[in-house]
């Protein structure tokens, strides 16, 4: 519920803490649980993420105002945006294995699974659904990601914790990593109307 | 394998929610209510037994360079058609689940299989593979939207009917419908399904 | 002996375009026919889905002012109502809509007004409102709404805010922002139709 007339910083609060996209808002979370066993891998992940997920977002806000919409081919919508996510994750992973090869080495093997990452999606087309302008979405859209780059930080290191710690039988690996989710998400609760947002 | 583990295969031993833990943004998202998280089922299984066949039938002639934009573009086909239809046959349905129907696109289940089974196999066995996998994913999620729903509601209800109700006397647990419910009640659900694998074999 | 390397090198590339146009071609004609059956699918839902909307919008027309034979739009200042009719062409009443913020976004409300000027009914259906499930969304309940009937001016707040509209328990947020709400609309419509006579 991002709306125009919200102030940037207001559009970081409400993103980055009131309404976690990993731990409110249930998205990306397949990433989340399968790259939080390691505290380096997630940093990496969540560089990537913020990485591809604005120029993604920007690529779609271009694609939709300026082709999509006037053409009212609403309905390409959710075709287009994947393919454009697939394909910008294609072009950047190829140019970065070239340009920047120290960039590529840090978080290039998490580039493949952002195109299934249900975040990058989700919030091309939240940016369309919120009606953002091109600057407000991609406020928004680094917010998220940096919502993301926090839930899956804090999450490792308490993964890493966990691997050492006394748990009964049943509850070893994912059960014990869900419970554990559900008592971070319930201290996210804790943000909601925050600044009456 | 036979054709009948592969149905089997896709409810208990990989179920793709329990076991492969892939499919996890909707299975958390619309299972505040067993009638949203059936409906999300449902729509999820359509898509993929539906390019299940389609990918299948077309794999002699897919070029391998580019076989992912092509499932893509099949994927996102079906879920516009699923988008579109439920938004006309159910409107308060398409309304709870949001943004979830177009991102069933990304639905690492559809995708992985398209690549795991669809694209090696025979139409029948990606008939079978589809609705095996299909009935695990509905099955787990409508367990799970059940118990968050009696749970936090006091309710059951199914394909738009109140099929439990106890009363005004009963005061829910509102957590198991917010979000940290939706983690503890899965968490607790893989746990039983191992125990249950392990009973079994 | 150069002429041959480069021919080679030549034809080589030739393979490669070849093959990349194979491809693209395959390609775009997939693309075509997804699009072709997406258009086609989206041309038959949507007069569905518009058919759905003008139904839903004409029932609450008709619940709100159940003496209504016909409905007639009128526009006073940028705001928008709707004055109804029975068969003798004698007003039996006025519609305007509200929209205020409530819990977790902006609340359709729709207000039947009586020739007395007395609220006649306030209509909040599940596809109006995004709030809090189990709490807020009770303002849909006949319950809640039906104590709006025959209120004018500062009756129409909560209790708890010295008018006569009990709040919904735990949901206080949700129930005051449609009281505030049906108030705000039910004094601007004083002040654009209510007669001075």
């Amino acid at each position: 519920m991002i709306s125009n007339d919200m102030a940037w910083y207001m559009i970081i609060v409400s993103a980055v803490l009131i309404n976690n996209i990993v731990l409110i808002r249930f998205l990306a979370l397949c990433s989340f649980f399968g790259v939080s066993n390691k505290l380096e891998t997630s940093i990496g992940m969540g560089m990537a993420v913020i990485f591809v997920m604005a120029i993604a977002s920007s690529a779609s806000w271009i694609l939709w105002t300026y082709l999509l919409l006037p053409f009212k081919l609403e309905f390409l919508r959710t075709a287009a945006f994947i393919l454009v996510i697939a394909a910008l994750v294609q072009l950047i992973e190829m140019y970065l294995r070239k340009a920047m090869p120290a960039l590529y080495q840090a978080m290039g093997i998490y580039l493949p699974l952002i195109t299934t990452n249900c975040a990058v999606l989700a919030v091309a087309i939240l940016i369309i659904d919120y009606n953002l302008g091109f600057l407000n979405s991609l406020i928004y859209t680094i917010a998220v990601a940096v919502g993301y780059t926090l839930a899956i930080i804090l999450f490792a290191g308490i993964r890493e914790r966990i691997n050492i710690a006394p748990i009964p039988e049943f509850l070893k690996g994912y059960p014990i990593i869900f419970i554990t989710a559900s008592l971070m998400s319930m201290a996210f609760l804790g943000f909601s109307h925050l600044f009456g947002l | 394998m036979n054709k009948w583990n592969v149905f089997v295969n896709g409810i208990m031993k990989e179920n793709p929610v329990l076991v492969l833990v892939i499919g996890l943004c909707p299975a958390l998202a619309v299972s505040g209510s067993a009638n949203d998280a059936f409906g999300m089922g449902i729509a999820a299984t359509f898509v993929l037994i539906a390019s299940n066949i389609l990918i299948s039938a077309v794999r002699k002639f897919t070029p391998d360079q580019i076989r992912i934009p092509i499932f893509i573009v099949i994927i996102s086909t079906f879920v516009t058609i699923v988008d579109y239809t439920m938004h006309a046959a159910d409107p308060v349905l398409y309304a709870n689940l949001g943004v979830f129907v177009p991102l069933i696109v990304v639905n690492c289940i559809i995708l992985g299989r398209a690549e795991a089974f669809a694209y090696r196999n025979d139409v029948l066995s990606s008939i079978l593979d589809g609705i095996g996998m299909g009935i695990g994913f509905t099955l787990t999620l409508t367990v799970l939207g059940a118990v968050r729903e009696i749970i936090g509601n006091g309710t059951i209800t199914l394909l738009n009917y109140e099929l439990l109700n106890l009363g005004e006397g009963f005061k829910p647990a509102l957590m198991f419908i917010m979000p940290p419910g939706a983690f503890l009640v899965l968490g607790f659900l893989i746990a039983l399904n191992r125990l249950l694998i392990k009973r079994k074999g | 002996m150069s002429g041959q390397v480069s021919s080679g090198r030549l034809s080589k590339v030739f393979n490669i375009a070849k093959d990349a146009l194979k491809m693209g071609l395959v390609l775009l004609v997939i693309c075509v026919i997804a699009a072709g059956a997406l258009a086609q699918v989206y041309s038959i839902t949507k007069v569905i889905i518009d058919k759905n909307e003008a139904e839903a919008e004409k029932k609450k027309r008709r619940d709100v002012l159940p003496l209504a034979a016909r409905f007639e739009e009128k526009e006073i200042d940028g705001k928008k109502y709707i004055l109804g009719y029975d068969a003798e062409d004698k007003q039996v009443g006025s519609i305007f809509k509200a929209a205020p913020k409530g819990y977790s976004g902006p609340i359709k409300i729709t207000v039947g007004v009586a020739p007395d000027h007395s609220v006649s009914a306030v209509i909040i259906t599940k596809l109006d409102q995004t709030e809090t499930p189990g709490l807020g969304t009770n303002i849909v309940k006949p319950k809640f709404l039906n104590q709006f009937k025959g209120k004018k001016g500062n009756e129409i707040k909560l209790k708890k805010d010295s008018g006569t509209i009990d709040a919904i328990t735990a949901a206080t947020i949700s129930s005051r922002a449609v009281a505030n709400g049906v108030k705000a609309g039910w004094e601007q419509y004083i002040n654009d139709l209510g007669e001075k006579k």
